[in-house]
């Protein structure tokens, strides 16, 4: 299968994106407390009942913590899906129609590219209203431009090839081109969309921390900044169950989802 | 070659060392030549006092920035006709004053021998003087509209006429109107953009030496002729410090007034080197409602949605301790206008959703929100970004009862702005100067009136509007009688706790920390420095405090 051609840092790596995958998903049932809940004593230090401690709110720091990982996690993979998606059909209408669409889709792009893209995103998300949708939207119409970029000068190369000029020969539409080159695009695909998700998460990390998006939801960013914010993290050793469990998740996610893509030889 | 060079250098360094050595010796030399207290002098070390502030701007009267903090440090060199203390009300360049029995003239007598840092004494010329001046440049801090005219009866006596009685003219305007040297701002056509060495002369207890415009660094010197006596410390470091509480234990200040409440506690418990005194923050949390909103109209809606807030619960996890719980009533429970005979609210979400049935708002199509005339009670709140756990916290308290919150956080001025343009549906937003006299309740009152106040409560739009609460507000800016202007205000209160124009949720306390080893003595005043300024700089502890270092 797939994975026994991967290396041993891939294996590991993409055991470690399941694992994130796996917690994401049950988090709903493994979540001590309901995030919405702050009645229990305000920062406890851990103990069987709070894995993690409370925060000074009273809520369950493990409990955000998994929350975390579910609105993390499907910011990425959505965003990761929705970005490719779009970078990749652009490509396909950009090298099948040439001239004037390929040039306006292209300025776009290099527009886009020029501006960093956390800029822009941020821009966005303040003057949206404060949903998790608008803030995955954002993300998306924003960062496709790499993928583009990266596919179309694949298709490119590929448009000289017998196989799509007897395509264009017996007057085949862009769908047929689709089908005949969509497994020579497969790693481009790939590859970008694990970028996309890695670019996601960082992002959605960004914005929460800067207060930006929903902000009652509670994710990796929000419990860092409200880490940041609390004025004594530095004594009792709070920094190790309130601030680093965050950090180190936010970490670890981002660095797997790397040494995926790297190309190792 | 090499062994040369080092030998220059270093001949060059203890030459140098030996220059500064010198230049210090004579300067210390020197000292005692000139001053003549300087044998006594000698004896003590440099007082230097060292304390957190923020950058509020060059701090004469009209560079600096409009904020309270702004004006004290202004009121550092600046000294009005009246001041405050613990206590309440003192003389400061007015000894004593007397009233005229319809209370429009006041009649102050201003203290001999008190002179400008630059040598020209204080006359009634220079009072009148600085009324006029105010009158005729608009001055953010105070307003001196209601002062008619303003006499200069010999050297030493001032007569004031006011337009129409004022009962608040003491505290609010005598006790706020800086006293300027009339020799050097009378020429001065652009006070804003007065920022020169003559602009900071006054005869206020401290001299500025110099400010840093880029870092905020103000170092004031002693006046060493101030007329109230001896200042204890010769020299005042204010600057802006990021860890106040780290730079007050690592000894690089001795006075942390920015200090948070949670790190002051924390302080106190570790360490009993240090003192944390605690004061009424005089700043008020309120939710705003937009009453062009028709539900909102509804008293009933209101109360429910306060009867559905828990107040202990907010002040203890949303603001860690560190405020009182909000008084239906508006007025703080501390203040000496505070009435208890208001309308209370005890958290009960039974209350809140009978009293919502009781005007027909149900949820009638089970999406978990109530409706009103078929249209969900679902809102926008707007918070300040530092207040997301309070919006938190209310989100859910207003769910429990069906009202449906989205949070947007933004920044303080923005929401401030929204506001005062009635662009908003449900806000969160404070202010200060939330103490003194009741004239703050201005406010909630629909039409123009004689009263005089900073502007921050202003919210535009539709607004709420009882004729009642109008009248009677009227009434006491006049009353003068205190028991029954007391009786009135409280009338208020009671109104303002029925109808509930605003949810008063919570007010802030105020919080410093100091070293008491090297300058002790640091208090609260009464209703605030100045107009309500919560902090800690009032520039009597200058004079008053007590130097143990």
């Amino acid at each position: 299968m797939i994975i026994k051609n991967l290396s041993r840092t891939k294996r590991i790596c993409s055991f470690i994106i399941f694992i994130y995958i796996v917690i994401a998903i049950i988090s709903n049932f493994i979540m001590p407390f309901s995030i919405d809940d702050f009645s229990s004593e305000i920062l406890q230090t851990p103990s069987f009942k709070h894995i993690l401690g409370t925060d000074e709110m009273g809520h369950d720091l493990f409990s955000l913590l998994l929350n975390g990982f579910k609105i993390s996690i499907l910011i990425s993979i959505i965003s990761g899906i929705l970005s490719t998606t779009i970078g990749v059909i652009l490509s396909f209408v950009s090298c099948y129609y040439k001239g004037i669409i390929d040039n306006t889709i292209c300025h776009i792009a290099n527009l886009l590219i020029i501006i960093p893209e956390i800029i822009i995103i941020m821009f966005f998300a303040i003057f949206a209203s404060p949903t998790m949708i608008n803030t995955i939207l954002a993300i998306v119409f924003f960062s496709w431009t790499k993928v583009f970029k990266m596919a179309r000068s694949k298709l490119m190369g590929y448009m000289d090839k017998n196989k799509v000029k007897y395509t264009f020969l017996i007057k085949g539409n862009i769908f047929d081109i689709f089908k005949k080159l969509y497994y020579d695009l497969y790693p481009v695909v790939i590859t970008s969309f694990i970028l996309q998700c890695n670019k996601a998460v960082m992002y959605e990390t960004t914005l929460s921390f800067f207060g930006i998006g929903d902000p009652l939801s509670k994710t990796w960013g929000k419990l860092i900044k409200s880490a940041m914010n609390y004025e004594n993290l530095f004594y009792d050793n709070v920094i190790f169950w309130y601030l680093f469990p965050p950090v180190i998740c936010v970490f670890i996610y981002i660095l797997s989802l790397s040494l995926l893509i790297f190309d190792e030889k | 070659m090499k062994k040369f060079i080092s030998l220059i250098i270093i001949l060059l360094l203890s030459l140098s060392l030996a220059a500064c050595d010198t230049a210090g010796q004579t300067e210390k030399t020197e000292q005692p030549m000139t001053s003549e207290q300087g044998l006594k002098k000698t004896a003590r070390e440099e007082r230097v006092l060292r304390m957190d502030g923020d950058n509020l701007g060059y701090p004469s009267v009209f560079t600096s920035s409009p904020k309270g903090r702004g004006y004290l440090l202004v009121s550092f060199t600046f000294d009005t006709l009246v001041w405050k203390d613990e206590t309440g009300v003192i003389p400061l360049i007015a000894k004593d004053w007397s009233i005229s029995d319809d209370n429009k003239t006041y009649t102050f007598n201003l203290n001999e021998n008190i002179k400008f840092t630059d040598g020209t004494p204080l006359t009634a010329e220079d009072v009148k003087f600085s009324f006029d001046y105010l009158k005729e440049h608009p001055y953010q801090w105070v307003s001196v509209a209601p002062v008619e005219q303003v006499t200069a009866v010999d050297e030493k006596t001032v007569q004031i006429v006011l337009n129409e009685v004022y009962v608040p003219f003491v505290t609010d305007i005598a006790g706020n109107v800086p006293i300027m040297p009339k020799h050097i701002w009378e020429n001065v056509t652009e006070p804003e953009k007065f920022n020169t060495k003559e602009a900071i002369v006054g005869s206020g207890p401290l001299i500025l030496e110099s400010y840093d415009k880029e870092s905020g660094v103000y170092i004031y010197n002693a006046n060493k002729d101030y007329f109230m006596g001896e200042v204890q410390i010769d020299k005042l470091i204010m600057s802006s410090v990021k860890n106040t509480k780290e730079a007050l234990v690592a000894d690089e200040i001795d006075m942390a007034s920015n200090v948070k409440y949670g790190e002051a506690m924390k302080l106190k418990e570790e360490n009993s080197k240090y003192k944390v005194i605690e004061g009424p923050g005089l700043w008020v949390g309120r939710l705003y409602f937009n009453f062009g909103i028709e539900e909102l109209n509804i008293k009933e809606v209101r109360q429910a949605m306060y009867y559905a807030i828990n107040r202990d619960e907010l002040v203890q996890k949303a603001l860690k301790g560190a405020a009182e719980v909000g008084n239906p009533g508006h007025i703080h429970p501390t203040s000496e206008w505070y009435s208890s005979d208001i309308k209370n609210y005890d958290y009960d979400t039974e209350t809140a959703i009978e009293l919502l049935t009781s005007v027909g708002i149900t949820d009638t199509n089970e999406n978990g929100i109530v409706e009103y005339n078929g249209k969900d009670l679902s809102y926008e709140f707007i918070v300040p970004e530092e207040q997301v756990p309070l919006a938190e916290l209310i989100t859910k308290y207003l769910g429990d009862i069906g009202i449906k919150l989205e949070v947007k956080a933004m920044d303080q001025n923005t929401i401030a702005s929204l506001i005062k343009e009635g662009k908003f549906t449900l806000a969160f937003n404070g202010h200060g100067s939330f103490g003194g006299d009741p004239v703050l309740l201005k406010g909630f009152v629909s039409e123009e009136t004689a009263a005089s106040t900073p502007q921050v409560t202003t919210q535009g739009g539709q607004n709420w509007h009882n004729e009642e609460f109008n009248t009677i507000f009227n009434q006491q800016i006049v009353e003068l009688d205190r028991e029954k202007r007391y009786e009135l205000v409280g009338k208020l209160q009671n109104i303002i706790s029925d109808e509930l124009p605003t949810l008063t949720l919570y007010y802030k306390k105020s919080i410093s920390a100091y070293n008491p080893e090297v300058f002790d003595g640091w208090f609260f005043t009464k209703d605030g420095v100045s107009l309500a300024v919560p902090t800690i700089h009032n520039k009597l502890i200058f004079v008053r405090g007590q130097w143990n270092k």
